[in-house]
């Protein structure tokens, strides 16, 4: 088969933007943005496990076993036991403190994804978004090695005198920004044929909504309403087309983040924005990742009167134990 | 994952095309059968995984025409959905839980109306599963069972039952009149709960 030179560059095109090489810094920053969520969402089932997935809580396995979905939950193994679900919780704990510590990143990504299909399938009730691109994101981090920076087993192999480690490639981490992407548009698409959020009145009836809101208000500030509204389709219209080219981004990572915070004080979606904000990692490129992951360092030798080293000075001499 | 790794590079570089750029298809078409294989697994996954998410995406009609093949991964694993948050008109209802003491003194529970941050930050998800009462069928379904774990107090005692109450938003956007949608006795959770007592101090 023969293509066409037309055909074969933009084929080109495609798989470069998934081949694309990087150093690994990119999925490293999302690896520990997203293993330290992970530690607080895994910590915070200690309190909760019991009342929504155990036969004593809100919701009996009974009442959720004729889902055909049930067979993906390991918890069908043992449903009447607290103490299995209890072991699963643990697991949980260990895995997310493993992926933000880097080590056995990869299997620790899978571990917490097999549990999340599992407690998602027990209690289908309490969910939102956030939770279910929490375990998205869980999955496709667990196809790539985003422990070869910045953790542990990079340290150790460092120490180890285990030289530079050989380039990756993105596809896993380009799957991640497209999701994100895809999350944005199909937000906009849903909204764009609602009435409410043509006339720039949707906004009302979301910060009224006592399910939605933490502070249910009646606002009656139409211009403002209608500001956010319209704000809120513009902005998800745009941020995917912008965000991909580097020139742009610097304006529409800090425009998205502005947006997620504003949605995390106002509402009430537990992960869902924290967990937008943190995939946003997946867009950076080996500099931009390795200038936020090098800052800590950098504003401590600031504090200590140090000279500190440029981006371009530590992208220069970034070693595997980062 | 096996195969399916980004670690290894898919390609070498070694076809490029005449303005430079790297010739992705001309390099794979140098490779051994053997390092093909190893290329086309994590192609063929990249292409399946895109091909669901935008299957599943594209409305119920078509989600259940493609369900039996996709489905288990889709639904079952849950690796691809629907992203239409605050599309359709928000719920104006507020759902509460009382519990009703020998006396006949209803007591809020959930929300809690005492309770601290860190409480508040526990009970994040209550919410979410009391506003799913609202609907009928889900009341029907799973309502009384969930009101039942209401039942026993934090100090061991029990409410005499439990009520879950709802407001609605009317048409001239003021709360209307709170009624009661469901009524529960207490006496099943506790005699479950003697049971199961019972059965847990027997040899």
């Amino acid at each position: 088969m023969r293509l066409s030179p037309r055909v074969r560059r933009e084929l080109n095109e495609i798989i470069g933007f998934f081949c694309e090489r990087t150093d690994g810094s990119p999925i490293a920053l999302l690896r520990i943005l997203y293993g330290a969520l992970a530690v607080w969402t895994s910590l915070f089932l200690l309190p909760n496990y019991e009342r929504y997935y155990t036969e004593s809580g809100r919701l009996p396995w009974d009442k959720v076993k004729h889902f055909p979905e049930h067979i993906y939950s390991i918890l069908q193994f043992a449903p009447q036991s607290s103490a299995f679900v209890y072991a699963v919780v643990w697991t949980a704990i260990i895995a997310s403190f493993c992926l933000l510590l880097g080590v056995m990143s990869r299997l620790a990504a899978f571990v917490l994804f097999a549990i999340q299909v599992a407690l998602q399938h027990r209690n289908p009730f309490i969910l939102n978004s956030g939770d279910h691109l929490y375990l998205i994101i869980a999955f496709l981090l667990s196809l790539t090695p985003s422990d070869r920076k910045w953790s542990l087993r990079s340290y150790f192999a460092h120490r180890r005198g285990k030289g530079e480690s050989s380039p990756i490639f993105a596809w896993s981490t380009r799957l991640i920004g497209l999701q994100i992407c895809y999350v944005y548009l199909y937000a906009f698409a849903a909204k764009i044929n609602s009435k409410p959020w043509i006339n720039g009145t949707a906004m009302y009836d979301v910060f009224a909504s006592p399910s939605l809101a933490r502070w249910p208000a009646e606002l009656d500030y139409p211009v403002l309403l209608a500001l956010i509204t319209w704000g809120t389709l513009v902005f998800e219209l745009f941020f995917p087309l912008f965000v991909w080219q580097k020139e742009y981004r610097r304006y529409a990572i800090p425009a998205g983040i502005l947006f997620h915070l504003g949605i995390e004080v106002t509402m009430v979606l537990p992960m869902f924005s924290a967990l937008m904000m943190i995939s946003y990692a997946s867009f950076l490129d080996d500099e931009e990742a390795r200038a936020i992951l090098s800052f800590p360092r950098r504003f401590i030798d600031r504090l200590r009167g140090k000279t500190s080293p440029s981006p371009a000075e530590v992208e220069a001499h970034v070693s595997p134990s980062d | 994952m096996g195969e399916i790794d980004s670690e290894e590079p898919p390609v070498s570089e070694a076809g490029e095309e005449e303005q430079g750029a790297p010739d992705y298809i001309g390099a794979f078409l140098a490779l051994s059968r053997r390092a093909k294989i190893r290329v086309l697994i994590p192609v063929s996954f990249v292409l399946w995984h895109v091909a669901v998410v935008l299957l599943w995406g594209a409305g119920e009609r078509v989600r259940e025409v493609v369900r039996p093949v996709v489905g288990f991964y889709a639904g079952g694993l849950k690796l691809a959905g629907t992203w239409g948050m605050f599309s359709s008109p928000s719920r104006m209802h507020v759902t509460f839980v009382y519990g009703v003491k020998e006396d006949g003194q209803r007591i809020m529970i959930s929300p809690d109306p005492e309770s601290t941050l860190y409480q508040s930050l526990v009970d994040m998800r209550e919410r979410k599963m009391r506003t799913r009462l609202d609907d009928e069928g889900q009341r029907n379904a799973w309502g009384n069972r969930y009101l039942d774990s209401f039942c026993q107090r934090p100090d061991g005692s029990w409410f005499q039952r439990v009520e879950l109450e709802s407001a609605e938003h009317d048409e001239q956007r003021r709360w209307g009149t709170r009624k009661v949608v469901l009524s529960r006795p207490c006496f099943f959770a506790h005699k479950k709960a003697q049971e199961a007592k019972q059965k847990e101090q027997s040899p």
